[in-house]
This record gives C-alpha cells, structure tokens and sequence, in this order.
C-alpha cells in the first residue's frame, strides 16, 4: 500500500514535560491551556470541549489550504470526547438530569458534525474507534476511501486525550493530549510517501498514536516503524517531498 | 433589579457558558432567543432544565405558553412567581 500524506499537523499538551523529551513532538501552544479557534463564532465556540477544541484546531489547520476543495474526512478517537461521556455518567448514577448540550456533544462522531457544520463541509464523513490502533485503522480507512475513483484526498483528524481521574487505571502512564490531521492521497507532488505493509512483527505499546505521531513529526526517508498488536503493519517513510 | 431577574441572568449565563456576557449586557425584556441574546433550540432545553433545578418547577416541553414564558427575562421571572 503506497500513499503520501501532506499537510501534517498536530497539537499536543502533556501533563508533564518529562513525557515529551527525547521525542519529535513539541508542545504546541503551550501558553494557553486550549488551542485558540478564532474562526468559530463566539456563540459556537462556548460549547466546544477542550478535546473538541483540539480535534478542529488541527483539522481546520490541515484542510486550511484546500478551502475551496471540501475534502471527506475519516474522524478517528480511542475514547471521544470521555471527558464530557464520564460527567454525564456521573450525573446519572446521582440521579441527576443530564445535560442535553452534553449529551449531543458527548457521541463519538460529535466532533467531526460540529466541523462539518462550521465549514459547511458536506463530504462524507466517519468516525472509527479502535483501541490502541486507532490512528493506524484510520489510515488504512482513509487508503481504502482513496479506492473510490471521484475521491484523490481523505482528510484523517485524530484527537485523543488523558482519561478523566475516576478512570485512570484503565490509562496509560504516559499518555498525552494529542490530535493530529493529515491530508493522504495516492498521489501528490509534495509530502511523506509511505508504503504500508502486513508486519509478521507486533507492536504491543499502547500509545502508538504518539509514535506514529513522533514517526510522522521526524519524517526522515528510509525510517520506518511498526504498528499495531492484533494486526500489524510496517510503515516506511519511501521520500519527503517540500514539507 | 430584582433579586429573581439577577438570579435568572446568573443562571443563563453560567448554564448557558456565555463566559463573554455579564449580568449587566442582558436587559430584563429583551428577547432570549434567536434575537436579541441569540440563544438557540439547545440553549432552550439546558436553560429549562437550569430553572427545574433551581427553583424546582415543572415545565410542559410542548406547550405555546412556554415559548411564551422563555421570550424574556421579564416573562421567565413573572413565570416563576407563579409558580413557586
């Protein structure tokens, strides 16, 4: 499988500094505690999440340049927006009523309807889960939407953050916010050409959005790296082209 | 103003996240929604269940006269009267 990606963008925020030494990664924006979306109207943006604010502000940052081209998107997320889901939770098991603004924004495809909506995108558009490979499915999703003779770009969005306190020990140690977006076709002048193929290998980190963040962030020809558990893929960076 | 206008302006503002807004930009009878403060359908349903929680009325999703009731911060005052 040959594809390059172009117009790579992420945000990334950890809890601790020392989780981001030694990789490729830069916390982005780290003065304030939200990436900024001056370009969703005020009334909009009182509603967005941390996490949502994340997933668009890489989104709009990649789809930027293709503004008269509305690209279709592969939404990916291990957790949504858990952070919104575990308060609604809560509220329940109080008796309480749920918040009806929460419980819209709470559904895993939430995200990418309010960026269809605010850039009045109406491409397809889908939202996949899975597990650690979330990032890595997304990609293969994306490879395989290129199949469609009219579709030549997928824009993939990935956002995920820490699990709230309630849930820790079903997270990882070092786990980060982060989202990133990229632009994949099967053929582009610029960007990372990549080949994907079946890996007899494992990979078993748990945080292997990070990696292939790191991977992508470093982009140096001929590196390649592995992904995946359950079904395991090489990914090998073939030439970097103007980005 | 009243103390009930002031309460119903800090429960719009902060159910509502309008986090730009202050009690004094919202006046008693100007409309809620779609002019005026520019509140939407959400906005309806979180700010009926913020005035059920605090002031513990009931409220009819579909009645005309609810719609009448949410016009202004005069209307949801006078309402509340009522029906404490």
């Amino acid at each position: 499988m040959k594809m390059v990606l172009s117009h790579f963008n992420y945000w990334c925020k950890a809890k601790d500094d020392a989780q981001l030494t030694n990789t490729a990664i830069e916390m982005l924006d780290s003065s304030s505690k939200s990436p900024q979306l001056e370009w969703v109207p005020a009334m909009q943006r009182r509603r967005l999440s941390h996490y949502a604010k994340m997933a668009l502000f890489v989104a709009a940052k990649s789809a930027n340049t293709y503004e008269e081209e509305m690209l279709p998107v592969v939404y990916a997320s291990q957790h949504g927006d858990f952070h919104r889901t575990s308060s609604i939770l809560k509220d329940l098991a109080e008796g309480e009523v749920i918040s009806p603004t929460s419980f819209g924004l709470s559904v895993h495809n939430a995200v990418i309807g309010l960026y269809s909506i605010l850039t009045k995108n109406q491409q397809p558009m889908n939202s996949i889960a899975a597990g650690e490979n979330t990032l890595l499915m997304a990609l293969i999703e994306a490879y395989v939407q290129l199949d469609n003779p009219t579709v030549d770009k997928v824009l993939v969005v990935y956002c995920d953050q820490p699990l709230p306190t309630d849930y820790a020990q079903f997270d990882e140690k070092d786990s980060v916010d982060l989202a990133c977006a990229f632009v994949v076709s099967k053929q582009a002048e610029n960007g990372i050409s990549l080949t994907l193929s079946p890996s007899e290998e494992k990979n078993n980190s748990a945080l292997q959005a990070k990696q292939l963040v790191e991977f992508l962030a470093t982009k140096h020809a001929g590196d390649s790296v592995v992904l995946g558990c359950q079904s395991a893929w090489q990914i090998t960076i073939d030439e970097v082209r103007h980005c | 103003m009243s103390d009930l206008k002031t309460k119903i302006k800090k429960l719009i503002i902060e159910s509502l996240d309008l986090e730009d807004i202050t009690i004094d930009d919202i006046e008693d009878s100007e409309p809620l929604f779609i002019d005026g403060l520019g509140l939407d359908s959400i906005d309806a349903l979180e700010l009926g269940l913020a005035i059920k929680k605090e002031f513990d009325i009931k409220i009819d999703a579909n009645s005309e006269e609810t719609k009448q009731h949410f016009a202004s911060v005069d209307a949801l005052a006078a309402f509340i009267e009522q029906n404490a």
